[in-house]
């Protein structure tokens, strides 16, 4: 085969391993060429055919660091999820809601980690179940989710009069097991040893340190999961109230009147310290200096360790 | 595992077809569901593919009628083969009950051919099951590829790299056009049937 043949297979080749989704293949082969063409001095056009050989190698670079590093899998339709509970769900007749627990497990199997989270809380209030599906979040969540949000789900867990003592106790131990000392060093929610339940208490006025700044996973919204710090405008006891930029309108929609939010972190001069908040109420400032930024106020219900 | 409804005389079993990436099991499915309309109980599923690459699963069930008395219902699935879609492999494959292994006929993917038979072993295992004795069939596919001047392996030296030990079936097969693809699945419907009157005693007569 003479030089030209040659060039003319090797890119028939490379060409077929493109059309066949071949792209490491595909790669490998215009390189070679490339080489080939860039020894031959001889070789008729040279340098065009070497412009457009390295725009292709580049085209095809780039598809194979897409294909290399795939990253998370899709979230899938809700018609495909509901599929793959289908199909790939297993059951024990013998334990009431197993067939639910298989199928979220399948969901998580298959890196639908919001959608399995969903189908896992809603077997929290089957007694037999409540520990497995909770572990199963936490077990999970580490290959999906950031350690801080898992932290923030275990801090909601905190206050879910479902959970019994031991259960968030066992929860904690995982979490610590999963997550290793030093991610539980950086958790406010998480109890160590040296940090006892116990030390949950209850709100006296008087107690509250003045508080600078709080912050917190925002717990539902198109942000869920994403970490907020706000600044205190004004404290009176353990009333809040907040002032939320216009910017921060995603934050703000997040917080319904009435919801409680696990896991935040209050800052003042002398201390940091971790408890519950309700969102007492909250509005859209109409006039004034802050026409257009949103305020909110919000109650302390419970510190969970000062 | 396939039910197996003795009372009602119905089976059903899961096939699994299995290769490497690109090497063609979507579009033996594809064929299947295309050729077999009479046979083919409902829609094939793709779920998610990135272009034409299967990220998930794909999904094709089959009624193919009584056999020795028995209502046979098949549900065929082929496997993502990118090597990093291991444990997504590994969850199709799961109660698996007769395997299709794809193999790409193209001499550059040789070495895939046999990673992704080894995975294939190392999964079963991991399930309990031996490749020597689960039904598998062998395909090799690309075969039409022999009439342009692309490099192929000959049939005899993929039977060599993939099949010396196993000893299955094995076909030729060009998934684009259809050849070999009724085959190859008549043939693992075949073993897997007889492997499942083994364990059940299903068939009459």
């Amino acid at each position: 085969m003479n030089q030209a043949e040659k060039i003319k297979q090797m890119i028939r080749e490379a060409e077929l391993y493109r059309s066949q989704g071949l792209i490491n293949e595909a790669l490998e082969t215009y390189r070679s060429l490339e080489d080939l063409i860039r020894n031959n001095s001889r070789i008729k056009n040279r340098d065009s055919m070497l412009s457009k050989i390295t725009s292709r190698i580049n085209l095809l670079s780039k598809s194979s660091e897409t294909l290399n590093s795939p990253g998370d899998p899709p979230e899938l339709s809700e018609r495909a999820q509901s599929l793959i509970k289908e199909m790939f769900s297993f059951d024990d007749p013998g334990v009431m809601g197993s067939a639910a627990m298989g199928g979220a497990i399948s969901l998580a199997e298959f890196g639908q980690y919001k959608k399995a989270k969903q189908e896992f809380e809603a077997l929290f209030d089957y007694d037999d179940l409540r520990l497995e599906a909770a572990g199963k979040i936490l077990e999970y969540g580490l290959r999906h989710v950031p350690h801080e949000e898992l932290r923030g789900i275990y801090g909601q867990w905190l206050s879910d009069s479902r959970f019994s003592e031991n259960e968030i106790e066992k929860l904690g131990e995982m979490l610590r097991e999963l997550l290793g000392p030093a991610g539980v060093e950086e958790s406010p929610a998480v109890y160590t040893d040296d940090q006892p339940q116990e030390h949950a208490t209850e709100i006296d006025d008087d107690d509250i340190l003045d508080i600078s700044a709080v912050s917190f996973q925002l717990p539902s919204g198109p942000r869920q999961g994403e970490k907020v710090e706000l600044e205190v405008n004004f404290q009176s006891g353990r009333r809040l109230n907040l002032i939320v930029p216009k910017q921060g309108r995603d934050t703000f929609n997040s917080l319904e009147t009435g919801a409680k939010i696990h896991g935040v972190v209050f800052y003042s001069s002398v201390a940091i310290f971790s408890g519950m908040v309700s969102v007492s109420s909250k509005k859209e400032i109409t006039a004034g200096p802050k026409q257009g930024d949103f305020s909110m106020d919000l109650e302390i219900l419970r510190i969970e360790s000062q | 595992m396939a039910v197996v409804n003795l009372n009602k005389r119905e089976i059903e079993c899961k096939i699994v077809y299995y290769g490497p990436g690109r090497c063609g099991k979507t579009t033996n499915l594809e064929y299947i569901h295309k050729t077999y309309k009479k046979q083919v109980n409902g829609e094939m599923l793709s779920i998610d593919t990135d272009g034409d690459r299967t990220l998930f699963f794909d999904f094709l069930p089959m009624g193919i009628g009584q056999i020795k008395g028995c209502d046979i219902k098949v549900q065929l699935y082929t496997v993502p083969g990118q090597v990093q879609y291991r444990s997504t492999r590994r969850l199709v494959l799961k109660g698996v009950d007769g395997v299709v292994f794809v193999a790409d006929s193209l001499k550059v993917r040789r070495e895939k051919n046999m990673e992704s038979l080894r995975d294939l072993h190392e999964n079963l295992k991991s399930m309990g099951l031996n490749i020597l004795r689960i039904p598998l069939v062998m395909q090799y596919n690309k075969r039409d590829l022999e009439n342009t001047a692309m490099p192929l392996m000959p049939v005899e030296q993929m039977e060599r790299d993939l099949n010396r030990q196993l000893k299955v079936p094995s076909f030729p097969a060009s998934a684009v056009d259809g050849q070999g693809v009724g085959t190859t699945l008549t043939q693992c419907l075949k073993l897997t049937l007889k492997h499942l009157h083994r364990e059940f005693k299903w068939a009459q007569g």
